[in-house]
């Protein structure tokens, strides 16, 4: 098992403590490393650590404890005490207030001569389990990322906080032709204010399995049941699309007529919420103050072409397709928003409405291209791909990552970025 | 790169400092800050976007506060004393200057910087020449990144003059004028007019984290009392 391992050692009064607390260390050395322990040594005196010094202070010793453990958000930290000397003086006070802020800690005390080492390989043994789970940061996480804590929506109960998946499509046997991993993860902005996600994703093949259809849509904030629109843009798009695959090249495909279907659809689900009589034509615009979400569509063919798997990408509003190659580069088919000077903006379309100019993309997936349907919850702090993000996200998913693993990093914490956010993920093999 | 893509929403605090502010008003003027850190500690979401400068001017003006984010733990508040006469001229392009610093340096960290608002405290007339200030006012409210002014006015300043500094004066973003009213105590409505400020500073920062832009103002019925809200059509 593996977890973090924190030394506090006695170093209160006497020159011997200190070479007892290297000895105990080193005594530690070879078991953290072979279970998968990482380890903070902290002296238990007032000042400066590796030397002895003058007066205990268990208050001190967990300040700075607590310090280190400002930024370990792992499970369940053990802090391993080793005194010789009973701990009285302010150690009930102090340990009251350090597991009242860090209520996880599992708290040891042992004398350095009863083997500290043994104790804690006894103590890694009793958990005969493996993994652990550290919440993925990128940089500053933020306080949203350490205060928020998520509340659900009273009237949205059943829209749940996360969605992901993890699938092979097989050929005809069973060999891998691509790797999915999709997650939809709720913003830190709507787990606070409790409020639903308003993101969606889905994907299908074909029933000739000849293609692979995914969608992502991201509701529009200020209309109260963007979700809705969003969970019909992806479930009812990818059943529209697979429906015109049967009958039409994947290059030729009717996109402003699916777009105009779907918009129809969101008018229907959008009427009973809206206050119009029944069956009243109702104009997009107002239909969007309702309900309303851009859309991503993706279709892969999964027929090899020149060695590699053609893909179509069709997008209305800020919702982008991108592919990272050789797991390093990003390369984006779409413009980037908000790159030009002055202020920033967040207009963005969405459905219902009407294609205007934009033209679906291709590109020629190769084998180790991961294709990328995203949401702008991770567009915007991907950026161009050379930044910090754009370097994590390229280094997770170089290959295709744990389907947990990949909810974890589509929920990387990093300041200001709070927007829910959904990838679906294609690797070519 | 290091903070590609994350939203920012700059607030500038701007403080007559005058010696007619010397006392209550004053205290009331130092407390404001203090009450905004209060209320970011308590709404994280907002306190990731929000940075906040403070600038105090009396026949100069000074950067008391570089824009900064207020719950940095290595942040020491600075206090404000009273100097000098009223120079409008000194404030705006003090504060011209700085913002324009501000968005560009925040812009070539990769911040999506939205517009800055400006809270504009004063209790008195500009001593110096109309012509001048205008002058200044205008250079602010003519940068691409100009500013959303919102001109709080107590004690003995003039409700036309405060009324020509909103910003902008027309439109569906259209900023507003706070005065104190008439026979209030002028220190009450400076902590009133902050109270507006972190109002509008929550509703405006959660607009901003639901992927909306603009400044949003608290509604004239949710106004402390002391307080009359004038918008800038109210001077024709």
């Amino acid at each position: 098992m593996s977890g973090n391992l924190y030394l506090l050692i006695d170093l209160a009064e006497g020159p011997n403590r200190a070479a007892a607390a290297e000895d105990i260390t080193k005594a530690f050395a070879p078991d953290i490393g072979e279970l998968g322990w990482h380890s903070h040594t902290l002296g238990l005196y007032q000042s400066i650590p590796a030397a002895p010094g003058p007066g205990r202070s268990y208050g001190d010793a967990f300040r700075r404890f607590a310090n280190n453990m400002r930024c370990d958000r792992a499970e369940r930290p053990l802090l391993m005490v080793v005194t010789d000397t009973d701990p009285g003086g302010d150690w009930q006070a102090e340990c009251e207030v350090l597991t009242a802020s860090h209520p996880t800690v599992d708290i040891r005390v042992v004398d350095h001569r009863d083997d500290p080492a043994g104790l804690f390989r006894a103590i890694a043994a009793d958990r005969p389990w493996e993994g652990s789970f550290t919440p993925y940061s990128v940089g500053d996480p933020g306080n949203a990322a350490r205060k928020v804590r998520a509340v659900p929506d009273a009237a949205e109960w059943d829209r749940r906080d996360t969605v992901l998946d993890g699938v092979e499509i097989q050929g005809a046997n069973r060999q891998a032709l691509l790797h999915v991993r999709a997650a939809s993860v709720r913003g830190l902005g709507h787990r606070y204010a409790g409020t639903v996600r308003q993101d969606d994703y889905a994907f299908r093949r074909t029933p000739s399995g000849r293609f692979l259809v995914a969608a992502v849509a991201d509701g529009v904030s200020n209309s109260e049941l963007s979700h809705k629109a969003a969970s019909l843009i992806t479930r009812q798009g990818c059943e529209l699309l697979a429906g015109m695959l049967d009958t039409t090249p994947a290059d030729r495909l009717d996109w402003p007529g699916l777009i105009e279907e779907l918009s129809r659809r969101i008018c229907i689900v959008a009427q009973p919420f809206m206050d119009v009589p029944d069956g009243a034509a109702v104009a997009y615009r107002e239909v969007a103050a309702t309900m309303a979400a851009t859309a991503l569509f993706g279709v892969v063919d999964l027929q090899p072409v020149d060695g590699g798997l053609p893909a179509h990408v069709f997008a209305i509003g800020d919702s982008p397709a991108w592919v990272l190659r050789d797991g390093r580069v990003w390369k984006s088919l779409h413009d980037i928003k908000n790159s030009g000077d002055g202020p920033a903006s967040s207009i963005t379309r969405a459905l219902p409405g009407r294609r205007r100019d934009e033209v679906p993309q291709e590109a020629l997936l190769r084998p180790g291209d991961v294709l990328v349907l995203m949401s702008d919850g991770i567009a915007d702090p991907l950026q161009d791909g050379s930044g910090p993000v754009g370097r994590f996200l390229a280094e997770s998913w170089r290959t295709p990552p744990a389907p947990l693993a990949f909810a974890g990093q589509v929920d990387f914490a990093r300041r200001s970025h709070d927007d829910d956010r959904t990838a679906v993920a294609i690797w070519v093999p | 790169m290091e903070h590609a893509g994350a939203k920012l929403l700059p607030f500038y605090l701007v403080v007559d400092v005058s010696f007619s502010m010397e006392g209550d008003k004053l205290r009331a003027a130092n407390n404001i800050l203090p009450a905004i850190v209060d209320a970011l500690a308590e709404n994280p979401i907002l306190s990731d976007k929000v940075r906040f400068g403070l600038i105090d001017f009396a026949d100069d003006a000074k950067v008391r506060l570089p824009l900064c984010d207020l719950l940095d733990p290595n942040l020491s508040l600075p206090g404000l004393a009273a100097r000098g006469g009223t120079n409008f001229t000194a404030a705006f392009t003090t504060l011209r200057k700085e913002m324009e610093a501000n968005v560009a340096q925040l812009k070539a960290d990769q911040y999506l910087v939205h517009r800055p608002a400006v809270w504009f405290i004063s209790d008195g007339e500009p001593l110096d020449a109309e012509a001048s200030w205008r002058q200044a006012f205008g250079e602010l409210t003519s940068l691409k990144a100009y500013p959303n002014f919102i001109p709080c006015g107590v004690d003995e300043a003039d409700v036309k003059v405060m009324g020509s500094l909103i910003h902008p004066a027309q439109g569906t973003k259209m900023m507003a004028l706070y005065m104190m009213e008439a026979g209030f105590d002028p220190a009450s409505a400076i902590t009133a007019m902050a109270e507006i400020l972190i109002s509008s500073m929550i509703q405006s920062g959660y607009s901003l984290a639901d992927g909306n832009t603009g400044m949003i103002l608290p509604p004239k019925s949710s106004l402390p009392a002391g307080i009359k809200q004038y918008d800038a059509d109210d001077f024709v």
